[in-house]
């Protein structure tokens, strides 16, 4: 389904380069939880967002769902992330602005969703992360873990082929870490394929597959023993 | 999509007040004054539009010329003279209808009714079909017919009800001039304030009694042309006319006389003869005013565009989640202008609100009645455009900054800490305060100019001077006088014509063969020691020498020498570049009543104004002729100006020298009313100015404020290094100070230009001072230094662990 080939990412300013990535090559299956771990700066997060079609690389092909995306405009990426991919992040990104259930409207706002439709589907994105009793609550009367909660619904919502989280239990406690995690996994159980950054290694055996990064390389790939 | 956009623009709005209030506040005040401005133009350019059919309606002027074409002196004049109207009539069938208003010398134009009794400004002789060519509206009778009777008068409603106490007081009668009796045959709603009429009052003309000698003075015609008349064909037939019908001018070849035609609608904003009904409206205010009114809106929008890129770090998470969510930079540009039109339009209706508090004020002090209708279609549309066209253009910059946030980035929480260009947001500062100062200096130049021309405009001592109205030869040696000179308040009187706004222009020639035109009017002995002047060469008149007195025009022959005393620029006009050799020189009339009369210079005196300091001072001869004195002038002691006042006017009510109440004015109200225009504009000026420095220093206050807050850490980590206070005050302080110094700089070199230019439309002006350019700078800097002090004083006195945990 995602096939990335000899894919690098270099940073340049005026006088420093960075190679984030460095010919990094990578194939997920539909359906498939991997898990992604190394230590800080490795490129975790780099690659995260190349995955998402938040980025481009710098050389090598990465094919999207069949679809060479590597050169495309930024323009083609964000039709392509609309109708395919979800984001959770580490720090929540909730919207302050806007309440629980506005919030996760705006997962459906773009994709021209008539408006009973985007209410239906936003109910039943709460009903099934169980945060539906504080739709009209705003972000800052939340806990990290509801806030979480309203997050993966936001990423939900628009049935997307693609999660992509991003550290997402970083920031919670354990009980709360637990609980995302699960609904992690249950989504995964639903058919949606999921792509975990993550530092616990607690967490990444949740996963069918963790791959290991250093210095922008996969130095190590581990399956879950079935 | 705009439930979302909508929702997120009001919620940011809630929760960070104080950069909500200070946009809010600044664009609706933008707002408010670009509304009071455009109403003001737009009254002041619909002059005449409640006429039905005021395309078609025109107005002679009068052009009179008295010397060689390209020399000599001109004027036009808003009145003509002659029985104009019949020819008129007679010689042009393009002309429907003609009719003039007409407001003699000879008359007092006293109205009394009851108790109520004044001389009405806007009282005129009206030719019964006056409202066929100014069909004004009525409010009872018929228009049509209510002049036809020589007994009819027309007035508008609130001189009945000043008169009679009642709106309506149809078949009433009032008393004129002590004499006869009017009869109210119909009444006119009130006129606007965008008229150039003053007329309130209008008596039927046929009750005029004629002049000896078939002239009328002080007569407004006014023409209604055919439709699909040229006017342009009029106007070339106008000099043959002026040709078959010399009236007032009899014959003198080298006097001339033209009309011109002006539309009634044109009259307000471009007609500047003499003799006006109301004073006209200066077409470049307008255009300045405009101008002021676009760059106090700039002021506010610069306002919103550095606060909400300041701050757009506020907005990086949510661009992140928008664009993550498929949101393409085009919705992002979008949703943020909206958000922009959304703050304009909350703004607008508070600008709505604070027009109509302060519209009774500005309808007060411009002295007009403007009035605003919300409902009718343009303003609306006007309204609705400018919410727009402010919105988006506030708006582009703030969307495309923040909309060209990078969701990889801000989504991580190292997004920036204030996008786009911290150095257009100085420019845009510098920009703010360039406005400001321009503002500050034109209005401190104004203000000079307008002190100037109050204080030594007229170029003589018009303290505590006043000038009483009389009847035409009812001033010397008449009881009046002669009591009230024996006041112990009064210093000294004398006898002239209403010499400051009354006068002719004839054609003389000089000793050596050459024509000169000079302005004449009538002077008593006495006067100019009223005045406070003394003889350049020569002497002034004497009441103890009768060879010094002038016989009125119909009596002078061309066998004596008359004594005349003229002013300097009339003894340089006449070749005498000293004017002692100008003393007991001889010159003849050429165009006056009776060519040929000579006169004697027996005095020049000083120059001095008869109008404010924008025309120069023109040559002028006096002469003493006591039938025409209509002006009594009485110089007070400066201890007992209210006693003396009140003698004055019962002296007035026992002897009443004219049948009508006491008219009498302070040459101080005289000069004010000159500068009235020039104080007007100072004030508007002045205004504008504070305008703009509130809204420099609240948009200062704002970005002083956030940018303080976003450098706390880094001011925390200087403390914690061992900077002072003072250190880091400086370093705030210098940030804000900056922009202003260079908004000084690259402001003050053309405004100084400008304003020198403007300075040198006056005949007379001030250099502009170098101590005004200076207080201007300094003032600024201050202003900016308090304002971003507080903030600035506040976090660098506090203890460095505080901003350092400071997130």
């Amino acid at each position: 389904m995602l096939k990335l080939e000899h894919v690098s990412k270099i940073y340049r300013t005026t006088e420093v380069e960075t190679r984030a990535l460095d010919g990094v090559s990578l194939e997920v299956a539909a359906g498939e939880f991997l898990a992604i771990m190394g230590p800080s700066g490795c490129g975790k997060s780099t690659l995260l967002n190349i995955l998402g079609l938040l980025d481009s690389p710098s050389s090598g092909v990465y094919s999207f769902f069949g679809e060479d995306v590597a050169r495309a405009s930024e323009q083609h990426l964000t039709v392509l992330r609309r109708g395919a991919v979800g984001f959770v992040f580490q720090s929540f990104n909730l919207i302050d602005d806007l309440n629980v259930a506005e919030n996760v409207d705006v997962a459906l706002i773009y994709r021209g969703v008539s408006a009973s439709e985007r209410k239906r589907r936003i109910a039943e994105a709460l009903e099934r992360v169980g945060i539906a009793h504080r739709s009209r609550h705003l972000p800052q009367q939340l806990s990290g873990g509801q806030q979480q909660r309203v997050a993966i619904a936001r990423a939900l919502v628009a049935n997307p082929k693609l999660i992509l989280a991003d550290e997402p239990t970083g920031n919670l406690d354990t009980a709360n870490g637990e609980a995302v995690m699960e609904l992690l996994a249950e989504v995964s159980r639903s058919g949606t394929t999921v792509i975990m950054v993550t530092h616990s290694l607690a967490h990444a055996a949740r996963a069918q597959r963790t791959i290991k990064l250093l210095d922008g390389h996969v130095v190590s790939e581990t399956l879950l023993a079935a | 999509m705009l439930r979302s956009y909508l929702a997120a623009a009001l919620r940011h709005l809630a929760h960070n007040r104080l950069y909500a209030c200070i946009n809010l506040i600044g664009l609706a005040i933008g707002f408010a004054a670009a509304i009071l401005i455009t109403a003001f133009v737009w009254h002041e350019r619909s002059f005449e539009h409640f006429i039905p059919g005021y395309e078609n309606v025109y107005r002679l002027s009068g052009e009179v010329h008295a010397g060689r074409a390209g020399e000599g002196l001109s004027h036009s004049t808003d009145s003509v003279k002659g029985p104009i109207v019949d020819q008129l009539r007679l010689d042009f069938p393009e002309i429907r209808q003609v009719a003039s208003l007409r407001n003699d010398f000879y008359l007092i134009n006293s109205l009394r009714r009851g108790n109520v009794e004044a001389i009405e400004p806007g009282f005129w002789w009206a030719d019964p079909n006056i409202f066929e060519v100014l069909p004004l509206k009525a409010a009872a009778g018929d228009l049509h017919t209510a002049l036809e009777r020589p007994d009819g008068l027309v007035l508008t409603r609130r001189m009945a009800r000043k008169y009679f106490g009642t709106d309506l007081p149809l078949g009433q009668t009032i008393e004129f001039d002590h004499e006869r009796t009017l009869r109210v045959t119909a009444v006119l709603e009130d006129l606007p304030s965008n008229t150039h009429l003053n007329a309130e009052i209008f008596a039927s003309a046929r009750a005029i009694p004629p002049q000896p000698d078939g002239l009328v003075f002080r007569c407004y015609v006014y023409l209604r042309l055919a439709p699909g008349a040229s006017p342009a064909s009029l106007r070339a037939a106008l000099p043959a006319f002026v040709d078959r019908h010399p009236f007032g001018q009899p014959g003198k070849a080298s006097d001339t006389l033209g009309y011109s035609l002006i539309p009634i609608g044109d009259i307000h904003l471009h007609a500047t003869g003499r003799f006006a009904m109301k004073p006209g409206g200066d077409p470049r205010l307008l255009g300045a005013l405009s101008i002021v009114g676009l760059l106090v809106l700039l002021t506010a929008a610069i306002n919103y565009i550095n606060l909400m890129t300041a701050r757009s770090s506020r907005r990086a998470v949510e661009v992140g989640v928008r664009k993550a969510a498929g949101g393409t930079r085009g919705d992002l540009t979008l949703q943020f202008i909206g958000e922009s039109v959304v703050y304009c339009l909350i703004a607008m209706l508070f600008a709505i609100a604070l027009a109509e508090l302060l519209l009774p004020q500005l309808n007060s002090f411009l002295d007009r009645s403007i009035a605003f209708d919300y409902w009718h279609v343009p303003w609306l549309i006007g309204l609705l455009g400018l919410v727009l066209i402010v919105g988006i253009l506030a708006g582009i910059y703030p969307a495309l900054v923040l909309s060209a946030f990078r969701p990889a980035t801000v989504l991580k929480g190292i997004g920036p800490q204030a996008a786009g260009s911290g150095q257009l947001r100085q420019l845009l500062v510098v920009l703010q305060f360039a406005i400001l100062i321009g503002l500050m200096l034109a209005t401190g130049v104004i203000k000079l100019q307008t002190a100037f021309g109050l204080r030594e405009g007229l170029r003589f001592d018009k303290d505590q001077l006043l000038s009483i109205l009389v009847l035409p030869d009812g001033c010397v040696g008449s009881a009046f006088t002669e009591r009230v000179g024996a006041l112990p308040g009064v210093r000294g009187t004398a006898c002239s014509m209403e010499f400051l706004t009354n006068y002719g222009t004839q054609q003389y020639r000089s000793a050596d063969g050459r024509e000169v035109a000079l302005h004449n009017t009538y002077v008593g002995p006495g006067l100019f020691e009223l005045l406070g002047l003394s003889p350049v060469a020569g002497r002034f008149f004497s009441q103890d020498r009768a060879s010094d007195i002038i016989d009125p025009i119909q009596d002078r022959v061309t066998t004596k020498i008359y004594h005349t005393v003229i002013n300097q620029t009339a003894a340089r006009q006449l070749g005498f570049a000293d004017p002692a050799v100008a003393i007991g020189q001889i010159f003849t009339s050429v165009t006056d009543a009776k060519p040929g009369t000579r006169r004697e210079i027996i005095g020049v005196v000083p120059d001095f104004a008869h109008d404010s300091v924008r025309v120069p001072i023109d040559p002028v001869l006096y002469d003493d002729t006591s039938p025409y004195f209509s002006q009594l002038n009485v110089k007070l002691w400066g201890a007992r100006i209210p006693e003396t006042l009140q003698s004055i006017d019962d002296l007035w009510q026992q002897m009443a020298p004219l049948p009508a109440p006491i008219t009498r004015q302070f040459y101080d109200q005289y000069t004010e009313a000159l500068y009235r225009d020039l104080e007007r504009q100072s004030t508007l000026f002045s205004t504008f100015a504070a305008i703009a420095l509130l809204l420099a220093a609240l948009g200062l206050f704002g970005l002083a404020a956030f940018t303080v807050e976003r450098r706390t850490r880094e001011i925390g980590i200087r403390k914690a290094l061992g900077a002072a206070t003072g250190d880091i005050l400086r370093l705030l302080l210098w940030q804000f100070t900056r922009p202003v110094l260079w908004a000084n700089l690259i402001t003050l070199p053309p405004a100084a230009w400008l304003m020198t230019r403007w300075l040198q439309a006056f005949s007379y002006h001030i250099e502009l001072p170098l101590w005004l350019f200076v207080a201007t700078g300094a003032v600024t800097l201050i202003i900016a230094l308090l304002t971003v002090s507080a903030h600035s004083i506040l976090v660098a006195r506090a203890r460095p662990v505080a901003a350092l945990r400071h997130e």
